[in-house]
Parts: structure tokens; sequence; C-alpha cells
């Protein structure tokens, strides 16, 4: 038994130097391979790069040159200098050009569909090819979280057909990515109001409205008020739709909404949809909304009326109307503000 | 004498099958978490939507107590962060030092009326200070109540969704905050987020950054920089692949307000961090909430380590009997299936493994002395030593490996061949002494002080 436990002890002994050595080895082996493929790959980068930089206004002559290249190292340094000129808008057009006569982007695109990384994603995101929506279309339904987040991404940025903007936006309200990025990916999309009103009456749930009624914020024009009217009855939806149909309607600075505001606020019992109202309502530019904004201050919760004075001050600086100012001082908590 | 032989024979292969069982643990660990690492690093290298002008805002709490030595650089450095929209929200808790003076000079700081909104009970907040020059500060001067309490107090402050809790002996990178607001900005679930803390000593600061990494020059630090290449490359990100991370170090760590305030803040205990982190995993599994506490690799956060061996020692058997109070607190998650991974891998891990992992090699070392004594030395009983030495090396090793494919702060060969010679040291000395400090640690552990642990520091620069 005595003997039993020496070998497996020894046994185990042997079995962790030899693991333990191999670590010490890959290590100082990855610290110097590191080190002296970065070596040549700078050295390699700085003869590259100079050849690209004078011809990147002659795409046909850039690849006549750069079709010589043959070694790995090589054309990584091709690849990422050109990926570099992509990002500059006055040679991006050129690199992506000669990035698909040298057939990087065919080998990407091949790669990518094979297995699709987040590297690809990257990559993708920045030379705005268009064939690679596809490819990204289908990284959204990605079991891996990070892909699919990254590929909605993407694609935030490219310009995508009618039919694949539809799919995009549904599979993207549909994911637990958080509200305010979805809302960020969808800003980057540029929808057209008329479109993103579609979207509303489509999707019957509350948390994907309210996110496009956050994307709908800032779009609607003063002008607008046929498309801003279709948002009138969002003004009876849950809370968050409440909210965020107030954001919208103040965002368009139309002061004809003012009336609706005004009754909203007369018989809202939810005391955080009055205080986005009190805060929001100077975006209306409303002729009446000072005498609203008084009324407030009588408001029974607190945010409502440190929001409606915080606005009246901004608002009227010099204002002769004293009204408010004797009822900020009755209140001993808006007196310090 | 025959019952002591049977007794050091039996402790010995008991030894031998805890070394298996141990090793075979850390082994999957290790695998873990080089499959975990691997993605981070791609997830960091590729991200996409670091240009987005989308992030969250973000308040900064900094708990002190008598740091003056250090606190001016800290605070500096916490106002110089590149990120768009947060406050910095410093604590005095009743220190007896010049802290206070110190950053109301510096600072050009004047007293205001707070209308704080206390959602945690507190001890009695003195007075709290704006600063002329720097609007995004808030100096909040408390009677003494312990860690967690001035972390509760800055809470109550705070005026953003998301908290960031850093130790005022910190120095967190420039980006540090955008990394480590990045889960939060991808995932609904997300409640808390650590960052990867690394040890500052020996290296070169400026105005408040890390200019140079360099290896500390004494033994003691290096041995903390291979404990901390373990703790963060191969335990939490093992860990965190889970959704098991039982501990976000109170040196970096951001969470979600509501989520905090939900289960009653920071707990006046030891080790309010890892307790925290419990208290959270009890409460979203018990009701069956989806949520997510993870850890950002990438989001660095360089803290000064104590160079004695006073200071190590105070600070571990603080560190261990805050391990024992949180386990013992929630002692009914071990091994219950209704807490999944954390109750049945996690916290038996923590139990077994880091808790009474000290005793039972204390007990191992005592039969080791005690067979030498009376002549029944065996060759086994060496060779379990020198087993479980290569064990903790293996995974000491593993840690450097990791770091040096992934972030490469010490990417000098003589510095990474320093540490696998601090390694094997460390095997045959530094760890006899932490692992006697982490027994000292049960007893008088109810006398245990809730209070702040002191450590001597040192100006950064």
């Amino acid at each position: 038994m005595e003997n039993l436990l020496v070998y497996v002890a020894l046994a185990g002994i042997v079995g962790l130097i030899l693991i333990n050595l191999t670590i010490v080895f890959s290590t100082v082996a990855i610290n110097q391979l590191d080190h002296y493929n970065d070596k040549v790959y700078q050295k390699t980068y700085r003869q590259i790069e100079p050849i690209i930089a004078a011809s990147i206004d002659n795409p046909i002559q850039l690849v006549r040159k750069l079709e010589l290249v043959k070694t790995r190292v090589e054309k990584k340094a091709v690849f990422d200098s050109l990926m570099n000129y992509v990002q500059d808008s006055t040679t991006s057009k050129n690199s992506v050009n000669v990035l698909e006569k040298l057939g990087f982007i065919d080998s990407l695109i091949s790669e990518a569909s094979k297995k699709l990384s987040l590297r690809h994603i990257q990559l993708f995101s920045q030379l705005r090819y268009n064939k690679v929506v596809p490819l990204l279309m289908k990284g959204t339904e990605s079991e891996n979280f990070e892909i699919s987040y990254n590929s909605f991404y993407a694609l935030s940025l490219f310009t995508m057909s009618q039919k694949e903007l539809s799919i995009y936006v549904s599979a993207l309200l549909k994911t637990s990515i958080i509200r305010d990025r979805k809302v960020d990916m969808l800003n980057h999309l540029h929808i057209d109001v008329k479109k993103l009103l579609y979207f509303l009456a489509e999707f019957t749930m509350d948390e994907q409205k309210v996110i496009l009624l956050l994307v709908l914020k800032n779009r609607l024009k003063k002008q607008d008020v046929i498309l801003a009217n279709q948002l009138l009855p969002y003004l009876d939806g849950g809370k968050e739709i409440r909210i965020a149909t107030i954001q919208v309607l103040t965002s368009s600075g139309n002061e004809n909404y003012f009336s609706h505001l005004k009754e909203l606020y007369e018989k809202e019992s939810d005391w955080q949809v009055r205080a986005v109202l009190s805060k929001n309502l100077p975006d209306l530019h409303a002729s009446e909304e000072q005498n609203l904004l008084i009324e407030m201050l009588n408001d029974e919760n607190w945010w409502v009326r440190h929001n409606a004075i915080t606005t009246l001050k901004k608002r009227y600086p010099d204002s002769k109307n004293n009204k408010f100012i004797e009822l900020v001082n009755e209140d001993e908590s808006l007196k310090n503000l | 004498m025959i019952l002591l032989e049977k007794f050091i024979y039996y402790y010995s292969l008991f030894i031998l099958a805890y070394s298996i069982i141990v090793t075979i643990l850390y082994l999957v660990l290790i695998v873990v978490s080089w499959r975990r690492l691997r993605e981070f690093v791609g997830i960091i290298k590729t991200n996409i939507t670091g240009v987005s002008h989308y992030t969250k805002p973000i308040s900064i709490v900094v708990p002190a107590y008598n740091e003056e030595e250090i606190i001016i650089d800290s605070v500096k450095s916490f106002l110089q962060l590149d990120y768009p929209e947060y406050e910095v929200i410093v604590v005095n808790d009743g220190s007896t030092d010049q802290t206070l003076t110190k950053l109301i000079d510096f600072f050009d700081l004047y007293p205001i009326e707070l209308n704080s909104d206390t959602k945690i009970q507190t001890a009695h907040l003195k007075q709290a200070y704006k600063s002329h020059t720097y609007s995004d500060l808030i100096l909040l001067d408390k009677e003494n109540g312990g860690k967690a309490d001035a972390l509760n107090a800055g809470i109550n402050t705070s005026v953003y969704p998301l908290f960031c809790a850093i130790d005022a002996d910190c120095i967190i990178e420039k980006d540090a905050l955008l990394r480590i607001v990045s889960p939060f900005l991808k995932h609904d679930e997300t409640i808390a987020v650590g960052g990867m803390v690394r040890i500052a000593n020996g290296s070169e600061i400026k105005d408040g950054q890390i200019i140079n990494t360099k290896m500390p020059k004494k033994m003691i630090e290096r041995f903390q920089v291979i404990e901390y290449f373990r703790a963060f490359l191969t335990s939490r990100v093992g860990w965190q692949r889970y959704n098991a991370l039982m501990i976000i170090s109170g040196a970096f760590g951001l969470f979600k307000k509501s989520a905090v305030i939900e289960v009653g803040g920071f707990e006046k205990t030891i080790g309010e961090d890892m307790e925290l982190i419990l208290r959270l995993h009890e409460k979203f599994r018990q009701s069956g909430e989806a949520y997510h506490i993870d850890f950002a690799s990438d989001a660095v956060c360089w803290t000064q380590a104590p160079d004695s061996y006073n200071g190590l020692e105070s600070q571990r058997i603080r560190w261990h009997r805050g391990l024992l109070d949180s386990l013992n607190r929630h002692k009914k998650m071990i091994a219950n299936p209704k807490y999944g991974v954390i109750g049945l891998a996690s916290m038996p891990y923590f139990f077994l493994v880091e808790l009474l992992g000290p005793v039972i090699e204390t007990i191992g070392y005592i039969v080791m002395g005690l067979a030498i004594y009376l002549d029944l030395f065996s060759s086994a009983v060496i060779f379990i030593f020198l087993l479980t030495c290569l064990m903790g090396i293996l995974f000491s090793y593993s840690a450097i490996l990791f770091e040096e494919i992934s972030y490469k702060r010490y990417g000098d060969l003589k510095d990474i061949l320093l540490l696998f010679c601090v390694s094997v040291l460390e095997q045959f000395y530094y760890r006899q002494l932490t692992v006697w400090w982490r027994v000292k640690a049960f007893f008088n552990y109810s006398k245990g002080s809730k209070k702040w642990g002191t450590i001597e520091r040192k100006n950064f620069e």
C-alpha cells in the first residue's frame, strides 16, 4: 500500500513537472515569437506602406504593383495598410476597390461563410461592403451573444434595402440587447419618419413601441403635423409609452400639441410622467407654457415642482411675473434651488 | 506509537486524495479560463461599438479613511478619466489624519447643503462639499462607520444609475470606465462588473497615470504580482464563464445602483465586497430574475500592495475572515441546487479549497514535522509535499502564460523568467507564510474588525 502511495505521488510529480516545463517553454516561445513576428511585420509594413501611399489614387497601377506580393507577412501588411485607407473617406473607395481586385474581400467572405468571427464583423463594418449584409444578417441569429450583438451593430452602419431593413428592425426589437443601445443602432440607420410610424403600428409590445418612439425623437419636424398626429393616441398608452410620446411630441417643437399635453397633465396620475412633462415642456416653445409650469409648482410631487422651477428659471430669467417666485418661497424644499 | 504512525499514513493518504481533487479542479478552471480569456481578447480587439457615443453616466464612489498620503493623487486620477459623463464622490469616513483638510485645500472645496435621498441608513453625514474648480467632484464628510457605511453614503448621494466603487489607494487607467461599463451597454441583465486589479508597486507613475509597468523590487511585492495574476486571470475569468463569480474586488467594481439598493446596500461586515455579491446571487436566484455578474479583464485598476510583512499579514487575515464570514452568512446556499452553479460549484470550491485549504495544509505540515521528529518519515510524505508544491506552481505558471497570451503588461523576457522563478520560490516560503496567516484568521474570528483595514500608504510617485 505504501508503495502504491509513492507510485501515485511520483506519477503526479512527473506529470506536473512535465506540464509546468511545457508551460515555461511555451510562454518563452510565444514571447520570443511575438517579438520576432512583430519585428518582421513592422519592417515589411514600412516597405509596403510607401508603395500604397504613392499609388492609392490610381487603383489599377496599385493592383499591378501589389500583385507581386507573395509571402503571408507581406499580404498581411498590404491588407492592414489598405484597411487604414478604408477609414479615410477620400481614399476609402479606391482601397475597397484594390482589396476586391486582390481577392482579399472574396477570401474574407469565404472564410466568414464557414464561420463568422468577431474579426470578420469588425472588418466588414469598416469595409461597408454591401455584399456582406446577408452574412451579417445570419450573424444576428447566432447563439453567441457577442457575434449576434456585433452583427446587429455592424449592420446598423450599412445602407440596407427596405426588405432587409424590416427584417433587421424586427429581429433587433426581439433581442435582449439593452434598450438604449437598440435606439442607438436604429438611430444610425436614419430611417424616415413614415417608415418609423409604420413600424410603430406594426409592433404590438410596449417595449418595442417605446424604442421606436425614442428613435422618432428629434426626427419629427415642426411641419410634420399629419405624421405627428398619428402619435396622439399613444398619449393614452402605458406609462413608458406616454413618457416616450411626450418626448417625441415636445421635440417636434410644434406648439399645437400643447393642449393635448396640458390635458394629459391634468388627468395624469403617475408622477414620473408629469415630471417628464415638466422637464420637456419648454422644447415645445408654446406661448401658454408659463401658466402650465406655474400650475406645476403646486404639484404634489417634488420632482415635478423641481423640474418646473428649473425650467421657469431657465426660460424666464428676467420675468416680471413674480407669481412663481412667491410660490417657490412658500415651498421650503424648492427655496435652495 | 502505532496509532500515530497510522494517523500519519492516513493523513498522507488524505492529503494525496485532496491534492488530486484540487489539481483536477484547478485544471478544469485553467481550461475554462483559457477558453474564456481567448474570447475576451477577441472581443476587446474587435470592439466595433467603442466608437459609439452611447454610454451610461457613472457615479464614482471613493471611500477614504486616513488616506492623506495618496488621496490627492488618486482623486486627481479619477477626475482625468476618459468618460463622457461621471461624478466623483469621495467619502471621508471620519479620518483622524489630514485627509479632509488636504482635499478641501487642494480641490478648492466649499460646503453645500445636500438633499441626499437616504435609501440606505448610514452613520451621520456631517457636511457635504463641492469644488469651485471641478464641478463633478463631491466630498462627503461623515462620522466613522467603516468602509461599507462610507460606500452606502456615497450611493445615497449619487445621481447616476450606475456606481463604481473604487478604493482610494488605486489608480485606474484612463479608459477603464469605458471598458468596465461595456457589459452594461450590451446586456439588460447586467447588475455588477468587476475590473482587473494589478499591482502598482515598482511601476512608474506620473500625474496619477501608470507610465511604465515594471516588476516591483521587493520579493514580497513580486509574490503578490503572481497572486493577483492567479486570482484574476485563472480564477475570476473561469467563474465568470458560468455566471458564478463570488467576488468583485472592493478595489474596482461597477454596480447597477437599483439592484444594490434593492438588497440593502453594502453590509457592515469584514468582507463587504464578497458578501454583497453573494447577496445579489441569492436574491436574483431566489426571484428567478435573469442577471449577469460580469468581469471586465481589460478594465485595469492599479493598487498599492502592502510592502511589509506586517501590512500583508493584517490584510490576509482580514480577507480570510471576510471569506469565512461571507460563507457563514450564506451557508444555506452551499451545495444547494436552488442556487445553480454558484451553490453547486463556486461556493463549495471556495469552502473546500480557499477556506479549508490552509487548515488542511497546516495540519499536513504538522504531520510532516511529527513524522521527522518520530523518525517515521517516509519518502511518500516528501513526495506528497512536492506534489502539492508542483500543483501550486502549475496554477501560477498558467496565470503567467495567460498574461503573456492576453495583455502582455510584463512583455520583457527577463520579467517573465523572473516571474517563473518567483512562482517556484513562493511554494517554499511565501505559501507557508500566507497559509499560517489564513489559519490565524480563524482565531478570534468573532472579534474581527468590521471597520477599516489599515495598510501603511506611500505616495504614488
